[in-house]
């Protein structure tokens, strides 16, 4: 072949490759921006604009202690950087405020729902992500049937909201409403805090399915790991829970 | 400068009735009343009673004993009911409002209440004006005072009058100032004054006279001269079947406590027990308490004489209750047939609404809470409130919320009425106040509807935002607050710096309440475990953040000491611990999630 027909064939192969990914991508409202942390590695998780808002993203967490939360809250900080307030819905009752506020997110806008069953969850779920001015909610949520499930991905289409679900990771593998799901793990790391997200949900053909980040401990900024100053332990077998 | 009006009736009961039935006048009549011991007595008299000796207190059977023996004239016995009396004056008050648009009573206390044998219905006979700067339209306090009195005598009512700056003055010498003083005739027999509930012997200057109001006055209007009898004090005369007397005062402005100082101590309204030993020490008029030093007057007779000589001289503050309470927005709807159906009753609360929206937008205010009532057919009447975060008058927002508790409502019966009032009200606000700094996305009136949603469901302390308390004690370092009941915030531009740790993973987003106490394996003397037991597995821990010191909390009690750690585990989970420091116990305390 010559230059010419390479190139030629180049460019109907990429034309084809975005057609298809705006084909298998979601529907991106016109104007209003996707959600991103500012952090490459983790952003190229999800298509160029970012996160799209109007979906529910489920964070899968193995074990207590994992960082599944504390990422998902630096999402929804993000999402609410332009305008829109956090609704987070406590049924455990176990959310710490100023763990949130030493985060970054604006106590003014946090919204602390708690509902005083656990029948009322969902129910505070729905009516938070169907109202357009909450940029993103966050709850964690134990058990979710599936029509109840599919109500709530209306609601956040429907409000324009972004619906962080925190969730058992056993639940793997079962069919969900979700747009996306991600598993986090934390891993041992001499200097921040490391933790490796899995994308195991997702729409559109993405580059990257998983990355490693870190969260750094004053600043709590995200940043790919290994950063300047990280040093690889070495590695240990992954199911170590101990 | 205050300028209050104090319209007393006296007899008023006998007045009401003289009124309601004309026919009565001139005659003796008794109104009956109940006894302190049960049995029937005198409520009250009029003068052609009196004259037969009968008096007020007087058991009923010997006043119709008295009366027989008499024989001028039958006794007409009658009755009156308070509550009548109370409409009665209600009327009055309404009617009043053509000389100021505040009137009212005094706020009862108990001190006002009678003791003895003095008649409830007694209590309501007296009105408070607030003329306040009125007088210019009147032709000066004394033109209004004149014009108030000759139209109440046009009516039939018979009052006393007097004006100063303060609400306890105005009673004082309304009720008590001397009518006849400047009278040359002496005071007759018929003249006695009766009736008060201190048994103590009536001095001249306290007279009060019986039962004038059953008597035609022979002028319809209010004439004779304002004489300045005690210097600052206008007195304005009446004249009527009885002669001459006083009918009103006025006050100049800062002449109260030389007016009042002739008055009886009694007439600063004070309980009974303290007037009596007022009298026992012989103190008598307002003028020796005045001079009495105050430290002990307060610690003898308690707070309330010192209240009251101070509201009576203007030092401190007594405010009119006005008769006319603030306008009512209620819908009611009785239903021919009882409903049982969700529908039926959600349609008629629809209608309902539509009246008050209707109500309250001409007067642009909005509801900030709401109730509605449903009464049923069987069973106790079911109550739903409504508690708003910004007013509103709109029937779709409103209907909505009762909704969501409709819904969940059980109801015992079929329901045969439905209430919707209005308790609460603001203003309503124009454009939407901006409830965040950030403009952009922000809707906040979407914002202030969900908010209004959840709350209606789950109750105000359902719906809470998170304060930041600068407080050691981890648990207490933070609050919530009902968004319902927020202090409105103030516009700021850059975020609020909170007093929040610097770093940004220095504290758990999942904190246990209470903390987990742990099992710990195995312990570096005073530093931290180094392996502990959590959800059934053993954590080996490779990193920690710590000791961090929290010694706190002596002055609520029991005081706090413990040495926080962040732990990192062998597998790069990270919790927070801390050791009691009062036994070296561990415990859980939240999880970096």
């Amino acid at each position: 072949m010559n230059a010419s027909e390479i190139s030629s064939r180049e460019q109907v192969l990429t034309a084809l490759r975005q057609r298809v990914g705006r084909l298998a991508g979601k529907e991106r409202r016109q104007g209003i921006q996707g959600v991103t942390t500012g952090c490459d590695a983790f952003d190229q998780l999800f298509p160029p604009g970012g996160i799209p808002r109007g979906s529910l993203m489920e964070w899968l967490s193995a074990d207590c202690g994992g960082g599944a939360g504390t990422l998902a809250l630096v999402v929804a900080r993000e999402a609410a950087r332009e305008g829109g307030i956090v609704v987070v819905v406590d049924g455990e009752r176990r959310f710490y405020p100023p763990a949130a506020a030493a985060l970054g997110i604006e106590l003014q806008r946090l919204l602390v729902v708690l509902p005083p069953q656990p029948q009322e969850i969902t129910w505070c779920l729905d009516q938070a992500l169907r109202c357009p001015g909450v940029a993103a909610v966050w709850a964690p949520l134990t058990r979710l049937d599936q029509r109840t499930f599919r109500r709530l991905q209306l609601a956040a289409e429907s409000g324009g909201t972004l619906g962080l679900l925190l969730r058992p990771a056993r639940i793997r593998g079962r069919p969900t409403w979700a747009s996306w799901q991600l598993l986090v793990e934390p891993r041992p790391s001499a200097n921040s805090w490391r933790l490796r997200v899995e994308r195991l949900r997702g729409t559109g053909t993405l580059p990257r399915s998983q990355v490693e980040l870190t969260l750094e401990e004053t600043s709590g900024t995200l940043r790919e790991w290994p950063a300047v100053g990280d040093e690889k332990p070495a590695d240990s077998p992954r199911r170590n829970w101990g | 400068m205050k300028r209050i009006l104090c319209l007393w009736l006296p007899h008023w009961s006998l007045q009401c009735l003289g009124v309601a039935k004309p026919s009565l006048r001139d005659r003796a009549v008794i109104l009956r009343g109940s006894g302190p011991r049960g049995g029937e007595i005198v409520a009250d008299c009029s003068s052609a009673a009196w004259r037969q000796g009968i008096r007020a207190g007087m058991p009923l059977a010997e006043a119709l004993a008295l009366g027989k023996k008499s024989a001028a004239e039958s006794l007409s016995l009658e009755e009156r009911s308070s509550e009548a009396d109370r409409d009665a004056l209600g009327k009055l008050a309404h009617w009043c409002e053509r000389f100021s648009p505040l009137v009212g009573w005094a706020p009862e206390e108990d001190s006002t209440k009678p003791t003895g044998s003095r008649p409830a219905a007694e209590q309501h006979d007296t009105l408070f004006l607030d003329i306040t700067g009125l007088a210019v339209l009147f032709g000066g306090e004394v033109g209004l005072v004149r014009q108030l009195l000759s139209a109440l005598t046009a009516q039939g009512y018979y009052a006393r009058v007097a004006v100063t700056e303060t609400l306890g003055a105005s009673y004082a010498l309304a009720r008590h100032a001397p009518t006849d003083l400047s009278r040359t005739h002496p005071p007759s027999v018929s003249q006695v004054s009766h009736a008060p509930s201190v048994s103590h012997a009536e001095t001249n200057s306290a007279r009060r006279l019986p039962a004038e109001g059953l008597d035609p006055t022979e002028e319809s209007e209010v004439h004779g001269g304002w004489q300045p009898l005690t210097p600052g004090v206008e007195t304005l005369f009446q004249e009527s079947g009885q002669g001459t007397r006083a009918a009103a005062w006025v006050v100049a402005p800062g002449r109260v406590g030389e007016a009042l100082s002739s008055l009886p101590v009694r007439a600063l309204r004070l309980p009974a027990e303290t007037a009596r030993w007022l009298d026992e020490l012989g103190i008598v008029d307002i003028g020796q308490l005045a001079n009495l030093p105050r430290a002990s007057l307060g610690d003898r007779f308690g707070d309330v004489l010192l209240r009251r000589l101070d509201q009576a001289l203007g030092t401190a503050p007594e405010t009119l209750l006005a008769h006319r309470p603030p306008p009512e927005f209620r819908a009611l709807r009785m239903l021919e047939f009882p409903l049982e159906k969700r529908e039926a009753i959600e349609f008629i609360t629809r209608e309902l609404l539509v009246q008050i929206e209707a109500d309250l937008r001409p007067r642009d205010v909005g509801a900030l809470q709401l109730s509605c009532r449903f009464d049923c057919s069987q069973g106790d009447p079911v109550q739903l409130q409504l508690q708003l975060f910004q007013p509103t008058a709109s029937t779709a927002h409103l209907l909505e919320l009762i909704g969501l508790q409709l819904e969940r409502l059980v109801l015992p019966g079929p329901v045969e009425r439905v209430m919707v009032e209005v308790g609460q009200t603001a203003r309503l606000q124009e454009e939407q106040t901006e409830l965040f700094p950030v403009s952009g996305r922000v809707l906040p009136r979407e914002v202030t509807r969900l908010i209004d949603r959840l709350s209606s469901r789950l109750g105000s302390a359902g719906v809470v935002q998170p304060r930041i308390q600068p407080e050691a004690q981890p648990e207490r370092a933070f609050r919530y607050i009902p968004w319902n009941e927020r202090p409105p915030e103030r516009r700021r531009r850059t975020p609020v710096a909170s007093p929040s740790p610097s770093q940004a993973l220095a504290r758990p987003l999942y904190v246990l309440a209470p903390a987990q106490p742990l099992e710990v394996l195995a312990v570096v003397p005073d530093g931290p475990p180094q392996r502990f037991r959590e959800g059934g597995r053993d954590r080996h821990i490779v990193r920690h953040w710590g000791p961090e010191r929290v010694e706190t909390g002596w002055w609520r009690g029991r005081s706090v000491r413990r040495d926080y750690y962040r732990v990192e585990t062998r597998s790069g989970q990270r919790f927070w611990l801390y050791r009691r420091l009062e036994d070296g116990r561990w415990f859980l305390h939240g999880t970096f999630e």
